[in-house]
């Protein structure tokens, strides 16, 4: 039996890169020999492979030397029959491409060509890039690492190493690299850095910004973002380089078919190593809200004011060490948050009726949040070791308020934060009670009245809307009794406060009809009636059955816009509200008795033309 | 594209004959240049190319279609290689079927170019807008991004997206992807802001709100003009968020709002949010019916009225602010005492500018007369 032949020789043959003679021989041996045949179908289905691999496919260095001796020699040269396998012809090609491209570095350095056709080591390449770098780029700076991945494709890719050279010349390719997203992803997560979260009241919506430092290459870069059991809104996905903005280009955000939840950033950087980046975005499942507690000294005319705010997460993120601020403002929003967050597609599809199209507005229109849940997280904010209250820090910003809570504050998720706002001594107060009937029926409502002012000692900041619960002192020994509870607007710096408490049982106000007429009738020529007036005496007693003194403000209407009023008695005024009603205020002594009266003429029909109003 | 089983299919016929049960033997032609068209945002254009091996004679080509909505009388085909040697005969619609057949005749066998140009439905693009107004709100760095969203069952590997304006680029678009791009950058866009009372459309008195504040509409306006750096083309309709830097680095978000298309020259008014810290009372103090005239019946057939608006308005803010107040005045009318000025924006409309400075009060008094009513 004859010797088996050899595997390099085998390569050659299959290349067509023996001689006719040789290719005979071998030709004949193979019919007889199954383990040659054998050999010789495993190197086909080798380099077969090659395509699918593009690279790292060992070429030995013989052939290449080989192949070179060929090229140089045209009588050696052979044609590729047409009919060899598609992916043979492709080895072939991937191998001329190389050649070429070492033919064409020999007629730049002739010297070093055989060299580096051999194996050039890290140090040649090292020098040979430096060298190429010193006369294209001299500003961007490489690491070992990417020389070290670049040397391994330039010693075994023709093609790779075009594009790798491309690079070291500072030319990025144009098209970016295909990066297909997966269901399953093996990915590096860098660390986030920095977290502010930036809660808004009016609306089921927080502003999260991360800082999260990347390490970028030149060139092309994938970035993945994924966000499964969150409430992120994947349309406010905002990256941003902090540093060297105008080396690194973000240029697209996909969100990749068939996959949910998961967004891609494609970035182009001129520059390598790591950046610090910054990703906004919105989320939905944060909140807070506002509320107060006021105490009543005895004599009812001072009052301790706290204000609260109370920060709920059910967003499914943990936040930690978080800095917290909070937004007092009615934003304008044209969808919920959520509904985004639960979209199946982030921009929906086409022919899908989008929400830009509703011009429907959420403003004010607030998820519930799940008190149960909050309650358990009920805490009063006192680091260790500083035992103070945390301070909030308020800035006006367009028309918002900002609060920012000092420090940092981690809320891990279904978990809440309660964190006094401000706290201020001695508001002077007014017990004011109103009666009005066409708004709250035949029942006084009483009122605790101040302003929101440097005069109240406050002022320093609009008061955001929030439940309000009023207490009193009972006894000597501080106890406390519940006055009543309600809930306040949003109040300006400056405005007035009114805190309705409800229905007030001391002070009573009752409007007795004492006398009811109609005059002044006029009649057409049919003695048909045209017009006449109404005239009614009112008496309104007020009774005053507490130690305080109270202020009293009574407003009654007329239902129409032709009436003239007369005061019985000088001590009691009143103003025109508006067309069709009239406000009397009078101040009552503790424990006091009231009454004043007063005559009101309506004119109906033609009566109305008098020209008395 | 990929050849997919969603992918559209141009068949070259070999068969002669179209039955009603159609059995096909046929070559597939690559495709080549791809173009989107996506300027008209009703519908997407496609523009295919593709070579066809036309022998001498008839030809029938057969373009057919299945998993994507494709308009059929909207597919049409153009000859580029051989305009004048190869001649589109007729087209016919096989039954039953996703699928047109073109009848080509040839002098000669050729390896044609073509283009195939029809409308894909479900195949879009969005524009939204990100803006970042400085904190004296003077100001906004405008970014618009496209935002291209396929759902048409075809795999776009490559293809050459054009829009109405901006230059054409290079973009694959897989089925059931959405790719979010920057796609226009201007840096201090000047704005202006403004509050907006409009007495038709807000509550007067926020006294009858039980603890409800009245906001005032609060929006920015932005000129789609050069000297804003923009003016260039027409700003797309489309979802505007706004942000404002905070001063420390950060920004917060002031609220969103859609416009629609702004043709160069024209003004965008993006609503934000609401303020309350402008407090606008406006009451009705007198309304009466005067100078009434009766027919011999005695029946009111024409009266007048005297009416007095007022309207307080209180600035809490800490910064001046210019309100815009609409008021609205039906049928004839004429004001015997206003004291403040006033523009007439129609017959019933009247606008106020009215300045207010840091915690300034001012107020409104209309004193007006309407004429000639008939009850």
């Amino acid at each position: 039996m004859k010797r088996h032949i050899k595997e390099k020789e085998l390569i050659k043959y299959q290349f067509n890169l023996v001689s006719e003679t040789r290719a005979e021989e071998i030709s004949e041996h193979l019919k007889s020999c199954a383990a040659c045949t054998k050999l010789a179908e495993q190197l086909k289905q080798k380099f077969s492979t090659l395509d699918l691999l593009r690279e790292d496919i060992s070429v030995p260095d013989e052939l290449i030397k080989e192949t070179l001796k060929q090229a140089e020699s045209p009588a050696k040269t052979r044609i590729i029959p047409f009919r060899m396998p598609a992916l043979i012809s492709a080895v072939a090609a991937a191998l001329f491409i190389g050649l070429a491209l070492l033919i064409s570095d020999s007629s730049v350095n002739k010297k070093q060509r055989p060299e580096i056709a051999k194996k050039p080591t890290a140090s040649d390449y090292e020098n040979r890039f430096v060298e190429n770098e010193k006369i294209t780029r001299n500003n961007v700076e490489y690491d070992s690492k990417e020389s070290a991945a670049r040397k391994l494709v330039y010693s075994r890719s023709g093609q790779k190493l075009a594009a790798s050279d491309k690079i070291r010349k500072g030319v990025i390719p144009e098209k970016p690299p295909f990066a297909p997203a997966s269901a399953i992803e093996l990915v590096t997560l860098p660390r986030r850095e920095n977290v502010q979260i930036t809660i808004y009241n009016s609306a089921d919506l927080t502003l999260v910004r991360e800082r999260r430092n990347l390490t970028l290459k030149k060139g092309w870069n994938w970035l993945q973002f994924m966000w499964a059991n969150t409430l992120i809104d994947p349309t406010s996905l905002v990256l941003e380089p902090l540093e060297q903005a105008d080396k690194i280009d973000i240029k697209q955000l996909v969100f990749p078919a068939r996959l949910k939840d998961i967004g891609r950033w494609l970035i182009r950087s001129e520059t390598i190593g790591q950046v610090p980046f910054e990703i906004t975005y919105f989320t939905s499942g944060l909140d807070w809200r506002a509320f107060y507690m006021g105490t009543l000294t005895e004599d009812e005319r001072r009052m301790r004011l706290e204000g609260y705010v109370r920060v709920g997460n059910h967003s499914g993120e943990d936040y930690e060490n978080a800095q917290t601020r909070l937004i007092v403002g009615e934003v304008h929003l044209l969808d919920k948050i959520a509904e985004l967050a639960r979209r199946q597609y982030p921009y929906n599809r086409p022919g899908w009726l989008l929400s830009d199209e509703k011009s429907e507005s959420v403003v004010g229109d607030k998820l519930l949040e799940d008190e149960s849940q909050e309650l358990n997280g009920v805490l009063f904010d006192m680091e260790l070791g500083m035992l103070k209250p945390k301070e909030i820090k308020k800035e006006g910003l367009s028309e918002y308020f900002l609060y920012t809570i000092e420090g940092r504050e981690t809320i891990p998720q279904s978990w809440g934060k309660r964190l006094i706002s401000f706290a201020a001594d001695d508001i002077e107060v007014d017990s004011l009670y109103k009666y009005d009937e066409e708004h709250w029926g035949p029942r006084t409502i009483r009122f605790i009245a101040f302003a929101n002012d440097k005069k109240h000692k406050l002022g320093d900041t609009p008061i955001p809307n929030g439940d309000v619960k009023i207490y009193g002192r009972a006894g000597e020994q501080d106890y406390l009794s519940y006055v009543g509870g309600t809930n306040v607007k949003y109040i300006p710096v400056d405005e007035e406060v009114e805190l309705n408490l409800g229905t007030a049982r001391e002070v009573i106000v009752e409007p007795v009809l004492m006398n009811f007429e109609t005059d002044n009738f006029t009649f057409d020529s049919n003695n048909v009636i045209t017009g006449w007036d109404e005239v009614r005496t009112w008496k309104i007693n007020v009774t005053n059955t507490r130690q305080l003194p109270v202020d009293v403000e009574v407003t009654r209407g007329f239902e129409t816009s032709y009436w003239t009023l007369d005061m019985d008695g000088q001590d009691v005024s009143y103003e025109k509200h508006d067309a069709t009603h009239a406000r009397f205020k009078t101040k009552l002594e503790p424990r006091s008795k009231r009454s004043f009266g007063y005559t009101v003429r309506t004119y109906h029909g033609k009566r109305q033309e008098t020209g008395k109003i | 594209m990929k050849g997919k089983k969603l992918a559209t299919i141009i068949l070259l016929l070999i068969s002669t004959s179209i039955a009603q049960a159609r059995i096909k033997l046929v070559a597939l032609p690559e495709r080549s240049a791809t173009v989107i068209r996506l300027d008209n945002p009703q519908a997407t254009l496609i523009e295919e190319e593709r070579v066809l091996t036309l022998q001498k004679g008839l030809n029938k080509v057969d373009f057919s279609w299945k998993g994507v909505s494709i308009d059929a009388d909207s597919i049409r085909l153009k000859v580029l290689d051989h305009p004048g040697n190869v001649t589109l005969l007729n087209v016919s619609y096989p039954p039953a079927e996703a699928a047109l057949v073109w009848e080509i005749s040839s002098d000669s066998d050729y390896a044609e170019t073509v283009r195939i140009s029809y409308l894909l439905m479900n195949i879009d693009r969005l524009i939204t807008y990100k803006a970042i107004a400085d904190k004296a709100e003077t100001e906004v760095d405008l970014k618009s991004y496209l935002v291209l969203r396929n759902f048409s069952g075809e795999d776009f590997e490559q293809a050459r997206v054009l829009l109405d304006y901006g230059e054409a680029f290079e973009q694959g678009i897989d089925h059931e992807e959405t790719k979010q791009m920057l796609f226009l950058k201007a840096p201090k866009v000047p704005i202006t802001k403004i509050w907006t009372f409009d007495a038709e459309k807000l509550p007067w008195d926020p006294e009858q709100l039980e603890n409800r504040n009245v906001g005032i509409p609060v929006s920015y306006r932005i000129k789609n003009e050069t000297k804003s750096g923009l003016g260039q083309f027409a700003l797309w309709g489309g979802k505007a968020r706004l942000f404002q830097d905070d001063g420390q680095k950060s920004t917060i978000f002031l609220g969103e709002d859609t416009t629609g298309l702004v043709p160069a020259g024209e003004k965008m008014e993006l609503y934000i949010g609401d303020s309350r810290d402008i407090v606008v009372t406006q009451r009705k103090m007198k309304d009466i019916r005067i100078n009434v005239r009766r027919n011999n019946s005695n029946r009111v057939v024409l009266y007048d009225t005297d009416e007095i608006i007022t309207a307080k308005i209180e600035n809490f803010k800490d910064s001046k602010a210019v309100l815009t107040m609409i008021q609205h005045i039906p049928g004839q009318w004429d004001m015997e005492e206003c004291n403040m000025k006033y523009e007439r924006k129609d017959a019933y409309t009247l606008k106020f500018e009215i300045e207010l400075g840091a915690h300034d009060k001012k107020e409104l008094k209309m004193h007006y007369h309407r004429r000639n009513i008939r009850p």
